[in-house]
């Protein structure tokens, strides 16, 4: 915990460096990429339909869609490989637009856009982190770094993949929310009368690229059973307008983390996929010991998320209240706001 | 702008102005959310009018509360909340409103810290008449519901949904035909009895059937959900012997059944 606070506040991965690295490999990828979308391109276009191969440009194709490419440009999650059977296809949605999803290789999935016009576009995946990313843009940079998935002894498990009827933002801000905790998870996260929000500090990191709430500190049960409270400590990152990252002492090191991460895709304003992904030092507990509790409190977030009104979420401070343990929703929504996404939230016309 | 955005339900201010463009006409103020029997204790149920979403629920004392369906911190509905006796708490956070005021009286995440603020909930002006409950979005308002019958008794009838306009179902309302409650019990058929339709304004009838000395009357209300679903509701103006109450409730719920059908019908046609 008290390493990656440190890390955070020290900016290790910011500056001109890294930026400049993203930009050979970027092109890199593009040349290479280019060469791949001819090939695919006769093999899986179906019959009659002309197949553009990767040509738009992303402000281009932002504009096309009448989004901001700041979105469009950016690294979405598809899901992890396991969710599609393999050499099967299937629809999906990313920012309200059609994708057909194969499984063509045990790790890898083959993306198609089927533009409204009837065109269809193969778009570049990129495997990272157990999950596969799919653009419609042109991504000026590479997805987020997440240290901890080089590290050895530390075992990853996929959660589960989830549809929401929310919008990401609204999700990312629950994901982000501990004043919740002893009213939607009462027993397991939080428990009246332990209800304070104690203050804690949210800071944007990596040249406003990430935002970083940190010294997150809540009384929790130590079981749903007793009364017994225990104080803990945790850091979460957004590192991606729809990802969070929530930094958890781990009970075994507690110089190390536990991690739950949230890869959210925007399969529309009003519509979520989540795939919940989670790791850890426990190599006692089978896959699916460790997936039930996660899936208990998402289950209990559910109700709440999908039914905010409106769905969307406002950027106009005036729209809603905000008290004091609301400083990382506030950042978040200030971040959203600086960084020009506004895609799942109202904009003020 | 283009397929990849979604659209956005209309709100209350847009669908009352699509009502009012309709035809012209001049609606009423007051409209039917719910019925009293919908209320039950420590329960917030949900309604719509013109598209606005409200939170309804009574307090311990009895008064009744219609509130914006929408907690002013996050946005939750309300209605997924918790009815405590004389606040309203909701689901998320677990801020408390006051029943009458709407005013917010504790943020948890807060104690200790400071009094709750200014902030309070959206409420609208409440009535209850006729086994129904009445609001209005307009704060100009008056306290008359117009032109209800004066107190008399009243057996609410099941409320009927429909979809369709509340405009095009009170025209259809405008020829309601039923039994008289005193001749459910005898095998005559309908077509002797006379009827008489009374259009108190565009979204009320007040409908009466005789059948030789037996006389019913009907006072039949629609409520505008949004600009495409309707909720009749009604109540039956006069004293119902206990033996003949449910064969009433039931006569008017076949008798709105098949009205719900014909206008659906057209409606789609």
């Amino acid at each position: 915990m008290a390493a990656d606070s440190r890390a955070f506040s020290e900016g290790k991965c910011s500056g001109r460096v890294v930026q400049a690295a993203n930009r050979s490999l970027r092109d890199q990828f593009w040349n290479r990429y280019s060469d791949f979308a001819q090939r695919r391109a006769a093999a899986l276009a179906p019959a009659g339909l002309m197949l553009i191969p990767g040509s738009t440009t992303g402000s281009l194709q932002a504009e096309m869609l009448g989004l901001e490419s700041v979105v469009t440009d950016e690294w979405h999650v598809i899901g992890a490989s396991s969710d599609f059977e393999f050499q099967q296809t299937r629809p999906e949605r990313l920012l309200g637009c059609n994708l057909q999803v194969t499984r063509s290789s045990p790790d890898n999935l083959e993306v198609l856009y089927l533009r409204s016009t009837g065109d269809v576009e193969v778009l570049p995946t990129i495997q990272q982190y157990g999950y596969i990313w799919t653009t419609l843009g042109r991504p000026t940079h590479g997805l987020f770094t997440l240290d901890e998935y080089a590290e050895v002894n530390r075992r990853w498990v996929h959660l589960g993949t989830f549809g929401l009827r929310a919008s990401a933002p609204r999700a990312i801000e629950n994901f982000l929310d501990l004043a919740h905790f002893p009213f939607v998870h009462p027993g397991y996260l939080g428990v009246e009368p332990h209800t304070e929000v104690r203050n804690y500090d949210v800071a944007t990191l990596n040249g406003g690229r990430e935002l970083v709430a940190r010294r997150c500190k809540f009384q929790q049960p130590i079981t749903p059973e007793t009364t017994d409270i225990i104080e803990i400590e945790v850091l979460y990152r957004v590192p991606h307008p729809y990802c969070a990252i929530l930094y958890r002492p781990s009970a075994l090191d507690s110089s190390r983390n536990d991690l739950f991460v949230a890869y959210m895709r925007p399969a529309s304003e009003q519509e979520t996929v989540v795939c919940l992904s989670h790791s850890t030092l426990n190599q006692n507990d089978s896959d699916a010991e460790l997936r039930r509790y996660p899936q208990l409190i998402f289950g209990q977030d559910r109700p709440i998320v999908e039914n905010h009104l409106p769905t969307k979420l406002p950027l106009d401070f005036r729209e809603e209240m905000s008290v004091r343990a609301d400083r990382s929703s506030v950042m978040y929504r200030r971040w959203l706001l600086e960084r020009g996404v506004r895609y799942g939230t109202m904009r003020s016309e | 702008m283009s397929d990849a955005r979604g659209g956005t339900p209309m709100c209350s201010a847009e669908v009352l102005t699509a009502f009012r463009s309709h035809d012209n006409v001049r609606l009423p103020k007051w409209h039917p959310v719910a019925g009293s029997g919908d209320l039950v204790q420590r329960h917030v149920f949900e309604a719509q009018l013109f598209g606005q979403e409200l939170a309804i629920w009574r307090s311990n004392g009895g008064a009744v509360n219609v509130w914006e369906n929408r907690c002013p911190h996050r946005s939750i509905r309300l209605s997924l909340g918790a009815n405590m006796g004389e606040s309203l708490r909701c689901a998320y956070h677990g801020f408390r409103y006051k029943a009458a005021t709407g005013q917010c009286c504790d943020i948890p995440s807060e104690r200790g810290r400071r009094a709750p603020t200014k902030v309070s909930v959206k409420t609208f002006p409440a009535m209850e008449r006729l086994g129904l409950i009445w609001t209005t979005l307009d704060a100009t308002a008056s306290c008359q519901l117009e032109q209800l019958p004066s107190e008399c008794p009243a057996t609410k009838l099941y409320s009927m949904p429909v979809n369709a306009s509340a405009i095009r179902v009170a025209e259809y309302l405008g020829d309601y035909s039923f039994r008289p409650t005193a001749t459910l019990n005898e095998t005559t058929e309908l077509g002797e009895t006379n009827f008489c339709w009374k259009v108190t304004n565009p979204l009320t009838v007040e409908a009466t059937a005789s059948l030789k000395a037996f006389v019913s009357r009907v006072l039949l209300v629609a409520q505008p959900v949004s600009e495409a679903v309707t909720v009749v509701h009604g109540c039956l103006l006069e004293d119902i012997p206990c033996d003949l109450r449910m064969p009433a409730l039931r006569h008017h719920c076949d008798r709105l059944s098949a009205l719900r059908a014909v206008i659906e019908l057209d409606t789609t046609a």
